[in-house]
């Protein structure tokens, strides 16, 4: 009996096991021509459900395509080129603009130029966005990054803050910054604070201000580079080694570690100021709620800068189209979806992204990233630097977290960075 | 005659059917000093059958990567799955460049604390807990669990946990606990700062393992007959004698076995490292953390990608462990004490 019961039980298994897969087979589509996303997002947040609201416009308006998603989140960045090195079949990738140009580029993407001629995409796109993408091709012209989400670098301010200090016009030189600070640490305030995660954007702001982007590109790529003597770094340890004397970095900073800065100084309101990107307002907006004030600012010029006050460091997420993928059209026209009018005012409006299409109002918290964009002079790339290797990373990031806590001073830190630099 | 031929003809296939069926050598007791050679082969028909997909998934998952990278090790490499067209020749110099490299001997300092420092710590507090639980002390099994409990919780969640909780500055577990006990000096240390990171990181990582080496040393305990205690207790020995002479004699092997786990997880430290600095830092860097950002570019602004660098740090993780590993069997050697 037992026995007859276990066969049965067994045909009815391997029955279901069979059954199974026949909607799979149904779901395959028939005809359908499939167009294969690789996301640089996980499939909880934001971001994604509005780029899942788009991909069902898409499907429903191209009933002959079919879309699959990886939803890969940042670590996308790991396993793209390998995974395209090994035949993966991906038509769209997406990462920030640092990744697909230093592991892809060129000779891994497809350019788009002649599939994005005419389309919607190429009339709405910003010039600045376009320029911005097309500035890192070979001719300077071509369409092999597509803007997904473009950022700005700027050190966030709280403006009922600065208000209650009684600060009436933003800060422009280091003298008037460093004036600022005291005036918040006057009315009951920390001045400043950064995470770990952005220690890197904070010195190379100030070092770029006065060497430029071509010398921090060399220096935060080459530990034995002679501009590790300049004599701005001296300067740039000195001056935020007074801002530490002076009780302008909220207690605790140089020990952050993401997001603890941000979450339990910045947003909550105790602290001033805090050096990010663009994506800030949307991940403490939990924390923030409605009613903050958001400000955004130019890095304040150093003694001795030869950039213009106005400089502001910028990036991007980019879409692009491995030389792998096997449906190039409908990617386009996925792209096409992904920066329409309707998914860039979804992702301003529930992600708090800045658009990369023109004729789209920025909410309030990015208001002033938006004047930044409009009112800069230049724009320089995240950290004035495409490339930051670990070995100068590693270093200079730990000198600099023991400057800001206070366990070494500026002479300190000199000499920490001559002896460790190689 | 024939029949009975037959007969054990047809056993002997049943049997092999049967012994072949169940993974087992095929029956040599019907193979006479002609038929011997016959067998034999058959036996290595089953063998290589047996073996055969196992040995190959070795070689696919194992010795091939291996091989490719100490290969990759002596090449400049532009990406991990560059084509072997793309390496340039580059000799040794991936080796002496990690030696001159400031950051690499950073990790080999850190990663020689965790290894040193930690394991004592980890091993010890270990080893005390199996000791007590194994005494037969009241709610052993909620206590077990209690302690292992640390180790079922996803590293990244519990590194996140002691970061911005435990170890938080203003309203933190032990800033709250040391403040209300009067601790003042204590209070005072700010666990994440450079000066105390890599110490916060470790004591937090020591937290995550206890659990799972007590479990190792609690089962090697376990085995240990309790009449030898009975009576080295009527001989009127104590708890520490009882340790020292019975207890750690007795989990030798098992504490050696500990030992190269240990080595192991240690050397192969990274996700703690990763989450107590977002981005690479000379405080809490590791082997494994300056290879990932070697081959894979790190987080934060991208570097440069270094495979062939990333290749040559792998090789001597691998080295590490096997020295350590030599060393370990020859300082503990293999004793068999019958019980």
């Amino acid at each position: 009996m037992k026995n007859k019961a276990a066969k049965v039980l067994a045909m009815a298994l391997s029955a279901a096991m069979v059954l199974g897969t026949v909607p799979a087979f149904a779901e395959d589509g028939g005809d359908k021509q499939k167009v294969v996303y690789w996301a640089q997002w996980s499939e909880n947040e934001t971001q994604a459900e509005v780029l899942k609201d788009a991909i069902a416009r898409f499907e429903e308006n191209n009933p002959e395509y079919t879309v699959e998603v990886n939803w890969a989140g940042r670590e996308v960045r790991d396993i793209m080129r390998t995974s395209i090195d090994s035949g993966t079949v991906i038509d769209i990738i997406e990462s920030g603009y640092d990744r697909i140009l230093g592991q892809l580029g060129e000779d891994y993407l497809i350019d788009l130029t002649e599939y994005v001629a005419g389309t919607d995409f190429e009339a709405s796109i910003s010039e600045g966005m376009a320029s911005f993408a097309k500035g890192f091709t070979s001719t300077g012209d071509s369409w092999y990054y597509i803007p997904a989400q473009p950022f700005v670098g700027t050190i966030f301010y709280n403006k009922a803050i600065f208000r209650e200090a009684g600060i009436e016009a933003l800060p422009t030189t280091w003298a008037e910054f460093m004036d600022c600070c005291q005036k918040i640490v006057d009315a009951g305030y920390a001045p400043m604070t950064i995470d770990d995660a952005y220690m890197e954007c904070l010195y190379t702001a100030y070092l770029g201000m006065i060497m430029g982007t071509d010398s921090i590109e060399e220096m935060m790529n080459d530990s034995a580079s002679p501009l590790w003597d300049d004599p701005a770094v001296a300067q740039m340890a000195k001056d935020f080694g007074e801002m530490v004397e002076k009780g302008y970095f909220a207690e605790g900073t140089g020990s952050f570690v993401f997001p603890a800065a941000q979450n339990t100084e910045f947003a909550m309101g105790t602290t001033a100021m805090y050096y990010n990107g663009s994506w800030l307002p949307n991940e403490v907006a939990d924390i923030t709620g409605d009613e903050f004030e958001w400000g955004a600012m130019f890095f304040p010029a150093p003694e001795g800068a030869t950039e213009d006050y106005t400089t502001y460091t910028t990036g991007c997420q980019f879409y692009a189209v491995p030389k792998t993928a096997e449906n190039v059209e409908g990617a386009v026209k996925l792209i096409e979806e992904f920066t329409s009018l309707q998914t860039q005012t979804d992702l301003l409006e529930k992600c708090q992204c800045i658009p990369v299409i023109n004729g789209l109002e920025l909410p309030e918290s990015l208001a002033d990233c938006g004047t930044l964009m409009e009112t800069a002079t230049k724009a320089v790339p995240w950290c004035y630097a495409s490339t930051i290797s670990a070995e100068v990373k590693a270093v200079s990031n730990a000198s600099f977290a023991k400057l800001l806590s206070g366990e070494i001073d500026a002479d300190g830190f000199v000499q920490e960075i001559a002896d460790q630099m190689n | 005659m024939k029949a009975s031929v037959r007969i054990c003809e047809a056993q002997k296939r049943h049997n092999t059917e049967q012994f072949g069926a169940m993974g087992l050598k095929s029956p040599i007791v019907f193979t006479d000093g002609n038929g011997g050679v016959k067998v034999k082969h058959r036996e290595r028909l089953f063998m290589a059958g047996y073996l055969g997909p196992a040995v190959l998934c070795f070689l696919i998952i194992f010795a091939y990567p291996l091989i490719r990278t100490i290969l990759m090790s002596f090449f400049v490499i532009p990406g991990i799955s560059s084509p072997v067209s793309e390496w340039k020749f580059a000799g040794l110099d991936n080796y002496i460049g990690m030696f001159r490299n400031g950051v690499f001997l950073a990790s080999l300092n850190n990663i020689w604390r965790i290894w040193l420092i930690g394991g004592a710590l980890t091993l010890a507090i270990a080893l005390f807990y199996a000791v007590i639980l194994a005494s037969g002390v009241k709610g052993k099994k909620f206590w077990r669990s209690a302690i292992y409990l640390p180790n079922t919780v996803n590293a990244v969640a519990l590194a996140t946990m002691w970061l911005q909780y435990v170890f938080q500055n203003k309203f933190g577990l032990l800033k709250t606990l040391f403040t209300s006990l009067g601790w003042t000096s204590l209070a005072k240390i700010n666990w994440t700062s450079p000066k105390y990171l890599f110490w916060g990181m470790l004591l937090s990582y020591v937290f995550g393992s206890v659990g799972y080496f007590m479990l190792i040393f609690l089962a090697g305990i376990e085995r240990i007959p309790s009449d030898l205690y009975e009576s080295a207790r009527i001989d009127g020995a104590g708890a520490w004698v009882q340790f020292t002479r019975i207890t750690f004699p007795l989990i030798r092997d098992v504490f050696r076995t500990a030992l190269t786990l240990w080595t192991i997880g240690a050397v192969n430290f990274f996700t703690w490292a990763k989450m107590f600095s977002t981005r690479i830092s000379t405080i809490t860097v590791t082997p494994v953390y300056f290879l990932y950002d070697k081959v894979f570019g790190g987080s934060g602004t991208a570097s440069a990608i270094d495979a062939g660098g990333g290749a040559a740090v792998g090789v001597m993780i691998a080295v590490i462990v096997l020295i350590v590993h030599v060393a370990i069997n020859r300082l503990l050697k293999e004793e068999v004490y019958e019980y």
